[in-house]
């Protein structure tokens, strides 16, 4: 049996997802509405929207989940600008794809990805997702929160 | 006639434990043990062993390669050399204390940490450290695998 351990993270947490799918985005949104752990979502639709949100707004988030596939910039890209850069390196990121093929997931942690995950299809799998993310990176991990976290 | 599909034998991951101290190493041990993952784990003390049992050399020979490094805040040079070296660079690594603060947190992830956690001082709290751990390790992320090495 595991117990229930209070979060060494300041809430509520805040997640930066970009995807371009607006039903994968709501699909979250709503997954995420069920959690224990108080998480405000940010959304975004591909990954020149995150550099533009990362470089304008005051408060950095404490996770981003970015899809691979996506306009303008992809995931990929997207995730090479965030660990190039001083002032974002350290944000956590986990990588969101359909593809299960090892060499997309390998190129993933290639980058310097946090975590590579497939993306949950069905309802359960959202749920379980959800609750994976909770209980390891809200509970368990101590994510490097900016000071200014509230 | 159908032929009846039994599933095959998950693998264990293979948990590398890179840490000084031989009581957290046990009682880490003891919690991964209990994981819903066949896990098999090994351990190193130091730098030096950790890259030797990394690039299978002597008295490592046959050592498997990790598919996760928990590795002790004590030993946080290594990170750099396992993040920079590249067949070892896309192996995660979870940095661990018991008393880690949040800027040592910072400092790790901008170095390419995978995450960090604070190593829990009683039993049910290091149960669910390994759950946790399990859970979105091992059971919901997808880990790399290394065709070359």
């Amino acid at each position: 049996m595991t117990v229930p351990m209070p979060s060494p993270n300041s809430e509520p947490l805040h997640i930066l997802y970009a995807e371009d799918q607006e039903a994968d985005a709501l699909f979250m949104e709503q997954a995420f509405l069920t959690a224990r752990a108080q998480v405000v979502m940010h959304f975004v639709t591909d990954g020149q929207a995150v550099v533009e949100y990362l470089a304008r707004e005051p408060r950095l988030p404490d996770l981003i989940f970015l899809d691979i596939n996506m306009m303008r910039k992809n995931g990929p890209q997207t995730l090479e600008e965030i660990r190039a850069n001083e002032g974002w390196r350290h944000i956590p990121v986990i990588m969101l794809s359909g593809s299960a093929l090892d060499r997309d997931v390998l190129g993933c942690y290639t980058r310097h990805a946090n975590a590579y995950v497939q993306k949950p299809l069905t309802f359960p799998e959202m749920m379980g997702f959800v609750q994976a993310i909770e209980n390891f990176w809200v509970f368990q991990a101590l994510l490097p929160q900016d000071a200014s976290s509230s | 006639m159908t032929a009846l599909k039994i599933p095959s034998p998950r693998a264990p991951v293979n948990i590398l434990i890179a840490h000084p101290d031989e009581d957290v190493m046990l009682r880490l041990q003891l919690a991964l043990r209990a994981i819903t993952t066949p896990a098999a784990l090994y351990h190193v003390k130091d730098e030096t062993s950790l890259f030797s049992f990394l690039r299978k050399a002597s008295p490592y020979e046959t050592a498997q390669r990790p598919d996760m490094i928990l590795l002790g805040c004590a030993l946080m040079a290594a990170l750099d050399r396992l993040k920079s070296d590249n067949p070892f660079s896309p192996i995660p690594v979870i940095v661990m204390a018991t008393d880690i603060t949040r800027d040592q947190s910072r400092q790790a992830h901008a170095r390419h940490a995978n995450a960090c956690m604070r190593i829990p001082s009683d039993t049910p709290g290091m149960r669910s450290f390994a759950a946790a751990l399990d859970g979105f390790w091992f059971r919901t992320a997808r880990l790399p695998v290394n065709p070359d090495v």
